[in-house]
């Protein structure tokens, strides 16, 4: 059993991540060097990119505690109205598609024909657009609306487990309001904002989707997509390793810091304590937060999807909104009637769901043996389980493709790569939901289910699997809605012969056939939804379960950074 | 007829042995209990006796047939126990009626057959009109009713049993414990039962084992055990007791051995089954609060003392005596009619046999070190009980 989940491991991630390092010490000559690591000094492109991608990180840093500060306050120690709706929709916003939504964006703040630029024009009479999507600065505006539920929730969840008693002892012996949040507050959620910053750090300083669209026009280019760029023909995969390896150290330690700031304790997002805590009254302070929280989930959600769906509707992007310009069906026909797309959904529903199913067979195997078993090894599984977080998907897909691409595996451009890497990326989540699941589930329950004279096979079948389903079915759904719509490693992968629905979405966007876009968006949007109501009636079904299970599972997922949310 | 024989079992975890060369056999429909302080391996041997653990040595057999031993491993579902655990391990997923008709279910028994079967021991534990609740919608005592009737279903060649009633309050307790007496003396089931509490175990057993620090340190019927404790620690292990110290005052014989007690008491106790005692000997005694009989006299008789302590029950009274000679006050139990109040002279008298000398000093905190064998003849035939288990030699 254990050597099964140490043959998955290897193969599903040890091996390419290996072949990254290893290939980063070949020579030309393919003997070993350290002289690739010089072309990280002497390079300007990959110095430039690396410069860019710490501007985007630290940029969309700040704007994550911009928004994601504010709001959690207004959430947790304020009075102000619909604070539940609020915090809710944060947690919408984390599982929505960035890539998706900076679509939207441009069809919003284009400098040509952003609707929103031509509207100001014509009000104000400017001559010229007054926003540019297509900058570093745009890029930011849209990650930090994505990435900010990465400060939010960890943030609210330590200002809702704050002693009052603490502040309150603070203020008794005559500290002013602002004392005590600067001397007893602060320190308290200051592990929580660190770690916090330190995931949208990492996220945003890797993330792909919406760097790509958005940086494509000027040029602008930082790690991943400069890595892509180096992919491509002709390839220079020793270089691409060499910026890779750094990045993997560097992430890697961030990380445990985050870890280490966390301290193991899961953030619970849903069923705090309300009304323990001091609550500020905000009086006439109520209207401007909420207006401040309404504009965050205007922009981060209603405005760039509901752009999409309006442009799904339209004829041609040139002329204004109005009947003559309305099209029902028009673009979802064109769409749709290409095989090519077809083929694209065909292919991202195999591969989410068998990425899916593979994440949970390994992770079954890795709770069973870490609950079930007494080696001293079960630690090393708890992190190794966890590790591919620490691999950014254009690195994990250079792996597969220096691994498995070329003979004796001759997998480049075939499914099987591509599902190799959903299955390995889908991991931590999946173990995490997995593993807590199993850790609620007593051994005696299944101890039970032996001494009555069944089998191991038919306890798991009969009582283990079943009293999982919960965890099972939140981790499949997440897996499923984020894998379906996967673009980090999908661009590194895929072929045209082997297209899913995110990589055409993205050459559809670069091709600016944005009617299509439009309508390919709302379509994938739409099918993550009905999933996920799907799964969230399924899960609500059977009696007898204690429904503090299902309750606690998305608590788990939000200590995991969303490489995959592009 | 023997059915479970325990030969040299021993199981570690890490360096320290958890069951240490247990040596143990129930005979057919025996229910066996074992006791001890909680710690002290009694889990970890049900566990094996079940399956769930290898023991690193010794062998366990039913019915001549080896379950385990030098490899040698029976899965537990092909070992026909039945287990109730301490949590009860209900399954959640499954109606009371899917979780007791598991076992025939997974027998393949025909459709019937499994409702039967589920029906009577749902009548046997009387939960007969909840088969289609879940286990969160039962009592504590339901939810235990239901384990019972879960294990009983399978017609065990060995029940098993795990501190069942330690989640339920004191009242409940009470009625399921004389619920599995009646039910063991109907079916008549094997049944090996484990607790910490003395009162279960007296009142369960046919056959009690003391466990201390893994080991076996005394087998025997109840009574025997709580009026012949070979130890101090057994003798605390089963209510509360004083320890003296005592002097052997006489040669003694098969009939009895004369004791002097602190306070000039002097009583003739029956002769220990596993000490060999001369006249001057030093030995150690327990004697229940209840033994002690406290009669108002004068302060110059043997056993004069005074009541320093009286704490009233209702139906008894719990007094603290100090007797001139000891350190630490006397335990005592009366009847609430007719008792004595704190700073009154009394005298305490002691019948003999509710004497028993202990092999080991009140202050020995751990009993069955080997300073103490079976002397060679004292006392032989004294004692009907069985060599004591938890000594293999080697
Ligand atoms: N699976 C295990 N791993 C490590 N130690 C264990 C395990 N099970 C029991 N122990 C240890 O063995 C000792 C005896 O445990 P147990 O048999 O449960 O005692 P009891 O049931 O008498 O309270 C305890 O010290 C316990 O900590
Ligand atoms: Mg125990």
């Amino acid at each position: 059993m254990r050597l099964v989940w140490v043959l998955a491991l290897l193969a599903l991630v040890g091996y390419p991540i290996a072949q990254v390092f290893g290939q980063s010490f070949v020579a030309d000559d393919g003997g070993l060097t350290l002289s690739n690591y010089a072309l990280l000094g002497t390079e300007p492109l990959l110095l430039e990119a690396i410069r860019n991608s710490l501007w985007i990180a630290c940029g969309t840093v700040l704007g994550s505690l911009l928004i994601g500060l504010p709001l959690a306050w207004f959430t947790v120690r304020t009075d102000m109205p619909m604070r539940r709706f609020f915090r809710g929709s944060a947690v919408l916003t984390f599982a929505a598609p960035s890539f998706i939504a900076a679509l939207g964006w441009v069809l919003l703040l284009g400098p040509r024909n952003g609707v929103l630029n031509t509207t100001l024009m014509s009000i104000f009479g400017l001559e010229e657009s007054p926003f540019d999507i297509f900058t570093p600065w745009g890029i930011i505006f849209v990650l930090s609306l994505f990435l900010y539920p990465l400060v939010f929730l960890p943030v609210s969840a330590a200002l809702e487990g704050i002693d009052p008693a603490l502040e309150q002892a603070a203020a008794s012996l005559g500290a002013s309001r602002w004392r005590v949040l600067r001397t007893v507050t602060f320190p308290v959620i200051a592990p929580a904002l660190i770690a916090g910053s330190i995931l949208v750090f990492v996220s945003s300083a890797i993330i792909f989707g919406p760097v790509a669209i958005l940086g494509a026009p000027t040029g602008f280019q930082t790690i991943p997509t400069v890595l892509l760029s180096l992919m491509q023909f002709p390839p220079r995969i020793e270089v691409a390793a060499v910026i890779s390896v750094p990045i993997l150290v560097i992430i890697a330690a961030l990380l445990l810091i985050q870890r280490k700031l966390v301290g193991g304790r899961k953030f619970t997002v849903i069923g705090g304590k309300p009304g323990r805590q001091d609550v500020t009254h905000l009086g006439a302070g109520r209207y401007p937060a909420v207006a401040f929280c309404v504009a965050v989930v205007v922009l981060s959600l209603v405005m760039p999807f509901g752009m999409l769906l309006v442009t799904s509707f339209r004829k041609a992007l040139g002329r204004p909104l109005g009947w003559d310009n309305f099209t029902l069906t028009g673009n979802y026909e064109e769409v749709f009637g290409r095989p090519l797309i077809a083929a694209a959904m065909g292919n991202s529903f195999a591969l989410a769901i068998g990425g899916t199913l593979l994440a949970l067979a390994v992770a079954l195997l890795a709770s069973w043996l870490v609950h079930r078993t007494k080696a001293r090894s079960n630690a090393v599984i708890v992190g190794a389980m966890a590790a591919p977080l620490a691999f950014p998907g254009a690195v994990l897909g250079i792996g597969l493709i220096i691994a498995y691409a070329a003979q004796p595996f001759g997998l480049g451009g075939t499914l099987t790569i591509l599902l190799i890497a959903y299955t390995g990326s889908a991991l931590p989540l999946t173990f995490a939901y997995v593993h807590a699941g199993m850790g609620q589930i007593g051994a005696e329950v299944e101890e039970a289910s032996r001494s009555l004279g069944a089998s191991w096979a038919r306890t798991w079948r009969r009582i283990t699997v079943p009293l999982l389903r919960p965890s099972l079915l939140a981790a499949g759904l997440l897996n499923f809605v984020l894998l379906f719509r996967e673009l980090e490693m999908s661009v590194f992968l895929y072929t045209g012969a082997n297209p899913t629905v995110a990589t055409v979405l993205y050459n559809l966007a670069s091709e600016s056939l944005y009617q299509r876009v439009g309508a390919l968006s709302v379509v994938i949007l739409l099918i993550n939804i009905v999933v996920t109501v799907v799964a969230m009636r399924l899960l609500d079904r059977k009696p007898g379960e204690s429904p503090r299970r299902s309750r606690r599972s998305p608590s788990v997922a939000l200590n995991t950074p969303p490489e995959e949310a592009a | 007829m023997t059915h479970l024989v325990l030969s040299g079992l021993t199981k570690s975890f890490g360096a320290a042995p958890v069951v240490d060369h247990v040596d143990l056999s129930i005979e057919e429909g025996e229910a066996v209990v074992l006791l001890g302080p909680s710690g002290c391996g009694k889990t970890t041997c049900l566990r094996m006796i079940a399956g769930f653990e290898r023991p690193d040595a010794g062998e366990i057999r039913l019915r001549d047939k080896v379950l385990a031993g030098p490899r040698m491993f029976v899965p537990p579902e092909r070992r026909q126990m039945s287990v109730v655990f301490q949590s009860y391990a209900l399954w959640p997923h499954l109606s009371v009626r899917e979780n007791v008709g598991y076992g025939p279910t997974t027998a393949k028994a025909s459709r019937a057959e499994v409702r039967r079967r589920t029906d009577e021991a749902l009548a046997m534990v009387q939960l007969d009109g909840l088969a289609d609740r879940y286990a969160h919608q039962l009592s504590g005592g339901q939810q235990q009713r239901v384990a019972l009737a879960r294990a009983l279903v399978n017609d065990p060649a060995l029940l098993l049993l795990d501190e069942p009633l330690s989640n339920l309050d004191t009242r409940l307790r009470e009625e399921m414990r004389s619920e599995i007496k009646r039910i063991h003396r109907s079916l008549g089931v094997t049944m090996v039962y484990v607790t910490h509490d003395q009162a279960e175990a007296l009142s369960l057993a046919d056959r009690l084992v003391v466990m201390h620090a893994g080991r076996v340190v005394q087998v025997g019927a109840p009574e025997e055990v709580y009026r012949r404790p070979r130890t101090s620690f057994v003798a605390r292990a089963l209510g509360a007791t004083n320890l003296l110290p005592a002097t052997v005052c006489g040669p003694p014989s098969p009939d009895g051995v004369p004791l002097r007690l602190p306070g000039g008491i002097t009583v003739t106790a029956p002769p220990p089954a596993d000490v060999a005692v001369q006249a001057g000997d030093e030995v150690a005694v327990s004697i229940r609060p209840v033994d002690l009989r406290l009669t108002s006299g004068t302060s110059s008789a043997a056993g004069a003392a005074r009541v320093s302590e009286a704490l009233f029950f209702g139906d008894h009274v719990q007094y603290a005596v100090d007797l001139p000679g000891l350190a630490e006050p006397l335990k005592a139990t009366g009847p609430s009619l007719g008792r004595f109040d704190v700073g009154q002279d009394v005298v305490i008298e002691v019948d003999g046999t509710a004497v028993a000398i202990v092999g080991d000093g009140p202050a020995a905190s751990v009993p069955g070190d080997d300073g103490h064998h079976p002397g060679p003849s004292a006392n032989a035939g004294a004692s009907p009980a069985p060599a004591p288990a938890g000594r293999s030699a080697a």
